[in-house]
């Protein structure tokens, strides 16, 4: 009993509530950025459908729940349309031969639609809101509430904790399965496809098919965060996607400064800390008033960090220019 | 077994005239087995091209090519490469360079096999590569985990060619690998190339700039021009060839290519 009360004495203290919300957020949204790490960094292709599919997730299990549908369910259906999206765009891809960024956008713009589409299922007013509330209580996070609350915690903390340990569930879940995913054959496969192609093909390995395949993959983790993000507000919203693409690579690149690249394993666990720190910052922004900045300054970050490798590059050979004019 | 039927390849059908290529026209070839075939030819002359539509890279504008009597004119490029080992030129092409020695080789012991769920790497491959890359003599036993794109262009073809041959192909396919080495290293690669492709009696056509290395290795010399070939000697008739008429030829054919542009006009 003492125990529980200190907890709770422990989360009314404001800034391990701040610390808190980001890590919630930041455990949840880890998915999306391993979603996006398949595509950008195994894959190498821009699939910029993120924005609509990550909302795609959000409102399919969002009408699930709204229509009683079990949590957990709903949840995992919200995955297979990600996966669906994903074959969308993979196909205007290697089908159509649409070039990969208009691919995405093209997804991504239908999906706008489809998501209101979607919402308009529910007997709600979306079109002025864009946003369709199910409540919190209905989700998987309020279903563990229920299961937790008996243990006599009082209600935010139980909610805390649900948040926490189901998205540390799901998150753990799809680090081992990804871990595991990406040392099998095929696994290997569509890492080569994404590095280099030609040999892929040439080492007997279906190129187009690994494309679809990495995009099913990176899509349903995308639409599977959108699901639990909506969840944790009890709403799900068609614009929850937006600016998600910077997220993504702000925290990829902010976890890779830190732990860099050297291992599999250890990319994973710099994809999940970068987004739980670039959370953290947010939520800092917010207290400050500043968040409005957050989205500009991480989109300035981004074009540092790619630039700075040109720029390393474009400078030596400028050095060695000047070598062989002294010469 | 392999053949070559009447191949023709044309790049930039849709533009003028002067501005299309004939970069193989009408070219037949029958490559037999065991056989061994040195490929030169000027810059231009369509020899890469011809590998390519070996390998499939892209689609024929006549002809065909059947392999064991298979027709793969229409296979896809990854469904013939269960059938084919390929070095290319550029020593970053065969090889993934963000991946290890040891899962490149991986990748390529399953050209032309299904691939699943199956774990990839197993105990028995690793050690049964440490002894192939020893037999490399580049010190690249000791370095499985490293990534290739830490190697040097030698030793990334190197790893190329093993990897071409992990799975004995029926025929492997150099298109210059190793123009882009320094000449010791070319050496090296290239005395390499001779010792695996006679050790294992692989079926082989190797395209080079040198036509040296052309009359020293292999049992058979093709060479092209325009998109045709010009030459095809095979047994004693090789062996007695002199860089001397390799260089006549060549003038000759460019002699009478200019002498058809003349008659054009
Ligand atoms: N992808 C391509 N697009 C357009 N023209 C090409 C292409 N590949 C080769 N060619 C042209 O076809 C001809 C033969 O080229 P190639 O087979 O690469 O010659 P080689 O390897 O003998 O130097 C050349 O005129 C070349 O410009
Ligand atoms: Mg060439």
């Amino acid at each position: 009993m003492q125990i529980l009360e200190s907890i709770n004495i422990f989360l009314a203290v404001n800034i391990a509530d701040l610390a808190l919300t980001g890590v919630k957020i930041g455990l949840i949204m880890a998915i999306m950025t391993l979603g996006v790490h398949i595509s950008y960094r195994i894959l190498d292709a821009a699939d910029l459908s993120i924005e609509g599919i990550f909302p795609l997730g959000a409102c399919v299990a969002g009408i699930l729940i709204y229509y009683n549908v079990p949590a957990i369910l709903a949840t995992l259906i919200a995955c297979v349309a990600g996966a669906l999206g994903g074959i969308v765009t993979g196909l205007l891809h290697t089908k159509l031969k649409i070039p990969m960024i208009l691919s995405g956008i093209i997804t991504m713009t239908g999906l706008y639609s489809i998501n209101l589409a979607l919402l308009g299922l529910s007997d709600k007013n979306v079109i002025t809101m864009k946003s369709m509330t199910f409540g919190f209580k209905n989700g998987l996070f309020g279903k563990f509430r229920e299961l937790i609350i008996g243990l006599g915690l009082d209600n935010s903390a139980a909610t805390t904790i649900s948040t926490l340990v189901v998205s540390a569930l799901w998150l753990g879940i799809v680090f081992l399965i990804m871990y595991y995913f990406f040392g099998t054959e095929v696994g290997m496969a569509i890492r080569a496809t994404g590095n280099n192609d030609k040999m892929a093909r040439a080492e007997g390995i279906n190129t187009n098919k690994m494309i679809l395949l990495g995009l099913m993959i990176s899509n349903a983790l995308i639409a599977l965060a959108g699901a639990l993000f909506s969840q944790n507000g009890g709403t799900s919203n068609v614009d929850s996607g937006r600016g998600m693409i910077v997220v993504g690579l702000a925290a990829i690149i902010i976890g890779e400064a830190i732990f860099g690249r050297k291992t599999y394993k250890l990319q994973l666990i710099s994809i999940i800390t970068g987004t739980i720190i670039y959370y953290l910052l947010r939520q800092v922004a917010i207290e400050l008033n500043v968040v409005e900045f957050l989205d500009l300054v991480s989109a300035i970050l981004i074009v540092i960090i790619l630039a700075v490798p040109l720029i390393k590059k474009a400078s030596l050979s400028k050095k060695g220019g000047l070598k062989n004019a002294r010469n | 077994m392999l053949e070559i039927k009447n191949v023709t390849k044309i790049f930039n059908k849709e533009l003028s005239a002067d501005e299309r290529r004939v970069a193989l026209d009408n070219v037949s070839i029958t490559i037999n087995d065991g056989d061994f075939i040195t490929v030169i030819g000027g810059n231009g002359s369509g020899k890469s091209t011809l590998m390519n539509s070996i390998s499939g890279v892209f689609p024929l504008d006549a002809g065909e090519i059947l392999i064991d009597g298979v027709d793969m004119t229409h296979m896809p490029e990854y469904e013939r490469a269960k059938f084919l080992g390929r070095v290319f030129q550029d020593p970053h092409m065969g090889t993934c360079g963000n991946m290890s020695i040891l899962e490149n080789l991986e990748l390529a012991k399953r050209r032309g096999k299904k691939r699943g769920l199956r774990w990839g790497f197993t105990k028995e491959d690793e050690e049964k590569y440490v002894e192939l890359l020893k037999g490399l003599d580049l010190g690249l036993e000791t370095r499985l985990s490293q990534k290739v794109g830490l190697l040097s262009g030698g030793q990334r073809q190197a790893v190329t060619l093993l990897m071409a041959t992990l799975i004995t192909p029926k025929l492997l396919l150099l298109d210059e690998h190793t123009a882009a080495l320094d000449p010791k290293t070319a050496k090296t690669v290239l005395t390499l190339t001779n010792e695996i492709v006679t050790k294992e009696n692989i079926t082989t056509l190797m395209i080079t700039h040198n036509m040296n290395d052309a009359i020293k290795y292999g049992n058979r010399l093709i060479m092209l021009d325009h998109g045709h070939v010009i030459l095809d000697i095979a047994g004693e008739e090789k062996k007695n060839l002199t860089i001397k008429d390799l260089l006549k030829l060549f003038e000759d054919s460019s002699v009478e290519a200019s002498d058809s542009l003349l008659l054009n006009k």
